[in-house]
Protein backbone atom coordinates (compact mmCIF):
# COMPACT_ATOMS: atom_id res chain seq x y z
CA UNK A 1 0.00 0.00 0.00
CA UNK A 2 1.02 3.15 -1.34
CA UNK A 3 1.53 6.06 1.46
CA UNK A 4 -0.69 8.13 -0.65
CA UNK A 5 -3.71 5.51 0.19
CA UNK A 6 -2.43 5.55 4.41
CA UNK A 7 -2.60 9.03 4.93
CA UNK A 8 -6.46 10.38 4.12
CA UNK A 9 -7.19 7.13 6.54
CA UNK A 10 -4.78 8.44 8.78
CA UNK A 11 -6.19 11.97 8.25
CA UNK A 12 -9.58 11.01 8.92
CA UNK A 13 -8.74 8.85 12.23
CA UNK A 14 -6.98 12.08 13.68
CA UNK A 15 -10.66 14.09 12.83
CA UNK A 16 -12.60 11.54 14.84
CA UNK A 17 -10.26 11.47 17.53
CA UNK A 18 -10.42 15.27 18.47
CA UNK A 19 -14.05 15.16 17.75
CA UNK A 20 -14.60 12.36 20.43
CA UNK A 21 -12.03 14.50 22.96
CA UNK A 22 -14.04 17.60 21.96
CA UNK A 23 -17.28 15.52 23.00
CA UNK A 24 -15.57 13.99 26.36
CA UNK A 25 -14.69 17.28 27.21
CA UNK A 26 -18.21 19.06 26.46
CA UNK A 27 -19.63 16.56 28.05
CA UNK A 28 -17.85 17.10 31.01
CA UNK A 29 -18.20 20.65 31.08
CA UNK A 30 -22.00 20.08 31.21
CA UNK A 31 -21.93 18.28 34.09
CA UNK A 32 -24.92 19.37 36.61
CA UNK A 33 -22.32 19.98 38.87
CA UNK A 34 -19.88 21.86 37.20
CA UNK A 35 -23.07 24.11 35.37
CA UNK A 36 -24.14 24.61 39.26
CA UNK A 37 -20.66 25.60 40.66
CA UNK A 38 -20.56 28.05 37.51
CA UNK A 39 -23.72 29.78 38.08
CA UNK A 40 -23.10 30.12 41.49
CA UNK A 41 -19.43 31.55 40.45
CA UNK A 42 -20.74 33.93 38.50
CA UNK A 43 -23.47 34.99 40.91
CA UNK A 44 -20.57 35.54 43.52
CA UNK A 45 -18.43 37.39 40.86
CA UNK A 46 -21.52 40.25 40.56
CA UNK A 47 -21.40 40.67 44.17
CA UNK A 48 -17.57 41.42 44.38
CA UNK A 49 -17.82 43.13 41.32
CA UNK A 50 -20.55 45.38 42.30
CA UNK A 51 -19.25 47.70 44.64
CA UNK A 52 -15.89 48.81 42.37
CA UNK A 53 -18.53 49.33 39.86
CA UNK A 54 -21.14 51.29 42.69
CA UNK A 55 -17.38 53.08 43.10
CA UNK A 56 -16.94 54.08 39.39
CA UNK A 57 -20.40 54.91 38.81
CA UNK A 58 -20.89 57.44 42.12
CA UNK A 59 -17.32 58.94 40.71
CA UNK A 60 -19.54 60.28 37.54
CA UNK A 61 -21.95 61.56 39.55
CA UNK A 62 -22.46 65.21 41.18
CA UNK A 63 -24.14 65.59 44.72
CA UNK A 64 -27.40 66.26 43.28
CA UNK A 65 -27.51 62.98 40.98
CA UNK A 66 -25.97 60.72 43.53
CA UNK A 67 -29.25 61.37 45.56
CA UNK A 68 -31.91 61.42 42.91
CA UNK A 69 -30.22 59.23 39.98
CA UNK A 70 -30.82 55.11 40.11
CA UNK A 71 -28.31 53.88 42.27
CA UNK A 72 -27.97 50.63 39.94
CA UNK A 73 -27.83 51.77 36.29
CA UNK A 74 -25.70 54.94 34.79
CA UNK A 75 -29.12 57.17 34.32
CA UNK A 76 -29.74 61.00 35.05
CA UNK A 77 -26.67 61.94 33.38
CA UNK A 78 -22.98 61.62 34.51
CA UNK A 79 -21.01 64.27 35.51
CA UNK A 80 -17.16 64.91 35.84
CA UNK A 81 -17.41 67.19 38.38
CA UNK A 82 -15.91 65.32 40.90
CA UNK A 83 -12.67 64.47 39.06
CA UNK A 84 -12.51 68.21 38.57
CA UNK A 85 -12.21 68.91 42.62
CA UNK A 86 -10.33 66.01 43.18
CA UNK A 87 -7.73 67.22 40.93
CA UNK A 88 -7.89 70.69 41.42
CA UNK A 89 -7.60 70.84 44.72
CA UNK A 90 -3.78 70.56 46.34
CA UNK A 91 -5.10 67.76 48.92
CA UNK A 92 -4.43 65.19 46.37
CA UNK A 93 -0.77 65.11 46.39
CA UNK A 94 0.00 65.53 50.09
CA UNK A 95 -2.70 62.23 50.24
CA UNK A 96 -0.55 60.71 47.57
CA UNK A 97 3.05 61.32 49.31
CA UNK A 98 1.12 60.38 52.96
CA UNK A 99 0.04 57.51 51.60
CA UNK A 100 3.60 56.52 49.85
CA UNK A 101 4.85 56.31 53.38
CA UNK A 102 3.09 55.08 55.27
CA UNK A 103 3.00 51.93 52.99
CA UNK A 104 6.80 51.75 52.03
CA UNK A 105 7.34 52.56 55.98
CA UNK A 106 4.83 49.35 57.02
CA UNK A 107 6.17 47.18 54.57
CA UNK A 108 9.70 47.64 55.32
CA UNK A 109 8.89 46.81 58.74
CA UNK A 110 7.00 43.74 57.90
CA UNK A 111 9.31 41.93 55.79
CA UNK A 112 12.53 42.77 57.95
CA UNK A 113 10.34 41.86 61.34
CA UNK A 114 8.93 38.71 59.57
CA UNK A 115 12.52 37.49 58.47
CA UNK A 116 13.65 37.94 60.85
CA UNK A 117 10.73 35.37 62.56
CA UNK A 118 10.63 33.51 60.35
CA UNK A 119 14.48 32.59 60.63
CA UNK A 120 13.93 32.00 64.32
CA UNK A 121 11.10 29.72 64.13
CA UNK A 122 12.62 27.58 61.46
CA UNK A 123 16.04 27.32 62.50
CA UNK A 124 15.88 27.10 66.11
CA UNK A 125 13.29 24.32 67.60
CA UNK A 126 12.84 26.02 71.25
CA UNK A 127 9.58 25.45 72.67
CA UNK A 128 9.00 28.80 72.59
CA UNK A 129 9.33 28.75 68.59
CA UNK A 130 5.74 26.86 67.81
CA UNK A 131 4.17 29.04 70.52
CA UNK A 132 5.20 32.16 68.94
CA UNK A 133 4.35 31.03 65.42
CA UNK A 134 1.10 30.26 66.83
CA UNK A 135 0.52 33.66 68.26
CA UNK A 136 1.49 35.34 65.09
CA UNK A 137 -1.18 32.77 63.41
CA UNK A 138 -4.20 33.77 65.93
CA UNK A 139 -3.34 37.49 64.70
CA UNK A 140 -4.64 36.72 61.24
CA UNK A 141 -7.82 35.57 62.90
CA UNK A 142 -8.58 39.18 63.92
CA UNK A 143 -10.21 41.29 60.93
CA UNK A 144 -8.04 44.35 60.09
CA UNK A 145 -11.11 46.06 60.21
CA UNK A 146 -11.77 45.43 64.18
CA UNK A 147 -8.54 46.88 64.59
CA UNK A 148 -8.51 49.51 62.16
CA UNK A 149 -12.37 51.41 62.30
CA UNK A 150 -11.39 51.66 66.35
CA UNK A 151 -8.36 53.05 65.76
CA UNK A 152 -9.67 55.56 63.09
CA UNK A 153 -12.54 56.13 65.69
CA UNK A 154 -9.88 57.12 68.60
CA UNK A 155 -6.66 58.92 67.25
CA UNK A 156 -7.91 59.69 63.25
CA UNK A 157 -9.78 62.31 64.12
CA UNK A 158 -7.13 63.85 66.81
CA UNK A 159 -4.06 62.89 65.39
CA UNK A 160 -1.35 65.71 65.79
CA UNK A 161 0.69 64.42 63.05
CA UNK A 162 1.03 67.42 60.70
CA UNK A 163 -0.74 66.06 58.01
CA UNK A 164 -2.70 63.48 58.57
CA UNK A 165 -4.92 65.61 61.04
CA UNK A 166 -5.79 68.07 58.29
CA UNK A 167 -8.18 65.21 57.10
CA UNK A 168 -9.24 64.61 60.51
CA UNK A 169 -10.13 68.66 60.57
CA UNK A 170 -12.92 68.50 58.29
CA UNK A 171 -11.69 69.67 55.10
CA UNK A 172 -10.14 66.90 52.71
CA UNK A 173 -9.06 68.43 49.50
CA UNK A 174 -10.65 70.85 47.87
CA UNK A 175 -14.36 69.93 49.70
CA UNK A 176 -16.44 72.14 51.67
CA UNK A 177 -16.06 70.99 55.45
CA UNK A 178 -19.56 72.61 56.08
CA UNK A 179 -23.11 72.62 54.61
CA UNK A 180 -25.75 70.19 53.47
CA UNK A 181 -28.64 69.32 55.48
CA UNK A 182 -27.68 65.49 55.08
CA UNK A 183 -23.92 66.62 56.48
CA UNK A 184 -25.68 68.28 59.09
CA UNK A 185 -27.68 64.94 59.92
CA UNK A 186 -24.63 62.69 59.72
CA UNK A 187 -22.55 64.60 62.35
CA UNK A 188 -25.45 65.47 64.45
CA UNK A 189 -25.50 61.38 64.47
CA UNK A 190 -22.04 60.08 64.59
CA UNK A 191 -20.65 59.54 67.67
CA UNK A 192 -17.12 60.65 67.07
CA UNK B 1 -5.35 58.63 50.36
CA UNK B 2 -7.79 56.03 52.11
CA UNK B 3 -8.32 58.17 55.04
CA UNK B 4 -8.95 61.20 53.03
CA UNK B 5 -11.81 58.93 50.93
CA UNK B 6 -13.40 57.86 54.42
CA UNK B 7 -13.62 61.44 55.34
CA UNK B 8 -14.93 62.60 52.48
CA UNK B 9 -17.38 59.67 52.06
CA UNK B 10 -18.59 59.48 55.65
CA UNK B 11 -18.37 62.79 57.23
CA UNK B 12 -18.83 64.87 55.05
CA UNK B 13 -21.12 62.70 52.72
CA UNK B 14 -19.18 63.77 49.69
CA UNK B 15 -19.68 60.56 47.81
CA UNK B 16 -18.19 61.16 44.43
CA UNK B 17 -15.09 62.78 45.75
CA UNK B 18 -14.83 59.67 47.99
CA UNK B 19 -15.43 57.59 45.41
CA UNK B 20 -13.10 59.38 42.82
CA UNK B 21 -10.50 59.07 45.13
CA UNK B 22 -11.69 55.14 45.52
CA UNK B 23 -10.80 54.54 41.91
CA UNK B 24 -7.69 56.15 41.74
CA UNK B 25 -6.40 54.43 44.82
CA UNK B 26 -7.22 51.19 42.77
CA UNK B 27 -5.85 52.57 39.42
CA UNK B 28 -2.26 53.25 41.20
CA UNK B 29 -2.61 49.88 43.16
CA UNK B 30 -3.07 47.90 39.97
CA UNK B 31 -0.33 49.98 38.16
CA UNK B 32 2.28 49.26 40.88
CA UNK B 33 1.26 45.65 40.96
CA UNK B 34 1.95 45.20 37.05
CA UNK B 35 4.92 47.16 37.56
CA UNK B 36 6.38 45.11 39.99
CA UNK B 37 5.43 41.64 38.18
CA UNK B 38 6.90 42.90 35.18
CA UNK B 39 10.73 44.58 37.06
CA UNK B 40 10.62 41.38 39.04
CA UNK B 41 9.74 38.69 37.00
CA UNK B 42 7.44 37.30 39.60
CA UNK B 43 5.03 35.78 36.61
CA UNK B 44 7.56 34.32 35.13
CA UNK B 45 8.13 31.71 38.31
CA UNK B 46 7.27 28.74 38.59
CA UNK B 47 6.87 26.65 41.69
CA UNK B 48 9.89 24.03 42.50
CA UNK B 49 7.10 21.36 42.97
CA UNK B 50 6.43 21.56 38.85
CA UNK B 51 6.70 18.03 37.53
CA UNK B 52 6.31 16.78 40.75
CA UNK B 53 2.78 14.34 40.92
Amino acid sequence: MSSAEVLPAAHGDGERQRRATWLRSLRRSLRPTRVVAFVLGTLWLCVVLFPIYYMVLTSFRSQTQYLTANPWLPTGGLSLSSWANVFSSTGLLTDFVNSLLYTAGTIILVVVLSLLAAFRIVRHSTRMAPISFRVILFGLAVPIQAVLIPHLRDHGQTSTLRHLDRAGAGDVGGVDGGGGAAHRQLRALDPW
Amino acid sequence: MTKSSWTAGFVQTEFGYASVLGVVLGVLGIAVALTLVRLTGFGGMQSGQEGIS
